[in-house]
């Protein structure tokens, strides 16, 4: 393949990747593609003008760079995906940034609280990144999602009603499940929430149709 | 190290950029903004050039900036002072000491002279960053401390210890309380994010809350309620729409019209 060939094939992927919700490649390769292109190009800014993204967006993208291994195989495997995330990451020391993965891939630190603890950090250098994390995490709004449904007269056990919620989103993950009267709360956590919708898409149903479906099966 | 009185146009081609300046990194940094404020306003200081005027091509010891700029613009021309025949160290040291001794104008100096124009300019903040090439944000925002903030406020700003944004925090969360503001300005770095906004914001609807209140708020967490509703798919369509043209979130869009319902019918009293 010859080199303008070559480059064609850049551009369009990165056009391809940075314009799309569903991105083919992994930030990794992304962050490459930028680097060959600007190679070819000459500067960041002319490839900011080829593909039509600001260069900040662009130097977003390059953040993986500063990414310690560990972490950046991370994102190789997709674990991590989304550019804000690593963007808010990159200044952090490599066990720091070890630790915010970890949190990140368990759902329980977001792009806005790695945003957070960087000043955070600054003002308070003696406390460990571990107790910042937590700190961070003690101190957001709690969101919860509410599901109200109703419980058909015949229904009597609640428990087993509980259950089978439980068994789709996780017990953790359901903050908490009442039944008075005929009429039923479920709360969930975000990430319960979240498990919940994707096993409703997979059955082709919105959230609040598969709430009902669970609770008449 | 005599420089030359006399100032001469001299063509860009004629000059080139000499080893011995001390402006190694960032050498196109806002060169955009300061191409912008040449052609506005015209260069308000020469460049400097080693040797004397006559005996072309030139080496530039000072002003690599407002070369790059003027070339970006482009003009042809750029104005100039002759050093004389100064060698590599001493037109070293001349570059260096320019770069030295013009440093950064800190916090205060800006907010100052901005809010000086301010004023000039009949308290007009849209003309101040025309004529300023700032964006006008920037500007309420150093106008905004000059005027409200705290003489401590200033001070630490002044120092380096504390950022902007949490000035700004104080001054709203403190509603013109001096002392309040001044003991929230303490306590405001070792916030998260997430507590100052409640600290902000519980301020502003409770105007006489003390600082002790305040602070106990903002670090208590506040539980967001989503209720997953099912709607009808006409409804999905409209809400759909009405975000895209309101250029707003689908979950934003759905709250305004139930407050906006609420509120019509009487259910709830005050914006939310």
């Amino acid at each position: 393949m010859n080199r303008k060939e070559d480059q064609e094939n850049i551009i369009a992927r990165l056009i391809a990747n940075t314009r799309r919700k569903k991105r083919p490649d992994n930030l990794i390769e992304i962050a490459r593609d930028i680097r060959r292109l600007e190679n070819n190009l000459g500067s960041l800014k002319t490839v900011s003008e080829t593909i039509g993204i600001v260069p900040d967006m662009l130097r977003q993208f390059l953040s993986v760079e500063r990414l310690c291994p560990e972490v950046e195989r991370l994102v190789k495997e997709r674990k991590i995906d989304l550019v804000n995330i690593v963007h808010y990451m990159r200044n952090f020391e490599p066990q720091a940034q070890r630790l915010i993965a970890r949190e990140v891939i368990a759902g329980r630190l977001s792009a806005n609280d790695i945003r957070v603890l960087a000043p955070l950090q600054k003002s308070l250098p003696h406390l460990s990144i571990d107790k910042l994390i937590s700190r961070v995490q003690k101190s957001r709004d709690i969101k919860v999602y509410v599901a109200y449904f109703l419980v058909p007269l015949r229904s009597k056990n609640t428990g087993a009603l509980k259950r089978r919620f439980e068994k789709i989103v996780g017990k953790a993950e359901i903050v908490s499940f009442t039944v008075k009267g005929q009429l039923g709360t479920l709360k969930l956590t975000p990430v319960g929430q979240k498990k919940l919708r994707e096993v409703a898409k997979k059955h082709n149903l919105s959230l609040r149709k598969f709430v009902d479906m669970i609770v008449l099966k | 190290m005599g420089i030359s009185e006399r100032i001469y146009s001299i063509p860009l081609k004629h000059i080139r950029i000499s080893e011995c300046n001390a402006r190694l990194t960032d050498k196109k940094i806002g060169i955009e903004e300061l191409a912008q404020s040449i052609k506005r306003h015209g260069l308000l200081q020469p460049v400097t050039l080693r040797g004397s005027y006559g005996n072309p091509p030139y080496e530039l010891i000072v002003g690599q900036r407002r070369y790059h700029a003027h070339r970006l613009i482009p003009k042809s021309t750029i104005e100039a002072v002759f050093c004389g025949d100064i060698n590599d160290w001493e037109a070293k040291i001349l570059s260096l000491t320019e770069n030295m001794h013009r440093v950064e104008l800190n916090h205060a100096d800006k907010a100052e002279a901005i809010t000086a124009l301010y004023l000039h300019y009949n308290r007009n903040d849209r003309r101040v960053s025309r004529e300023l090439d700032i964006p006008l944000r920037t500007v309420r925002d150093y106008i905004k401390i000059e005027e409200q903030a705290t003489a401590k406020a200033k001070r630490l700003l002044r120092e380096g210890r504390i950022r902007k944004a949490d000035v700004k925090r104080v001054i709203d969360a403190a509603q013109g309380d001096t002392n309040k503001a001044d003991r929230l300005l303490d306590k405001m770095p070792y916030l998260s994010k997430y507590e100052k906004s409640r600290a902000v914001r519980y301020s502003q609807s409770h105007p006489k809350a003390s600082f002790e209140e305040i602070i106990e708020v903002s670090q208590k967490q506040v539980i967001e309620t989503t209720i997953i509703l099912s709607l009808p798919k006409e409804i999905v369509i409209a809400l759909n729409k009405a975000a895209y043209k309101l250029s707003m979130d689908r979950e934003s869009v759905a709250r305004k019209a139930l407050s906006d319902w609420l509120e019509n019918k009487g259910f709830l009293k005050g914006q939310i």
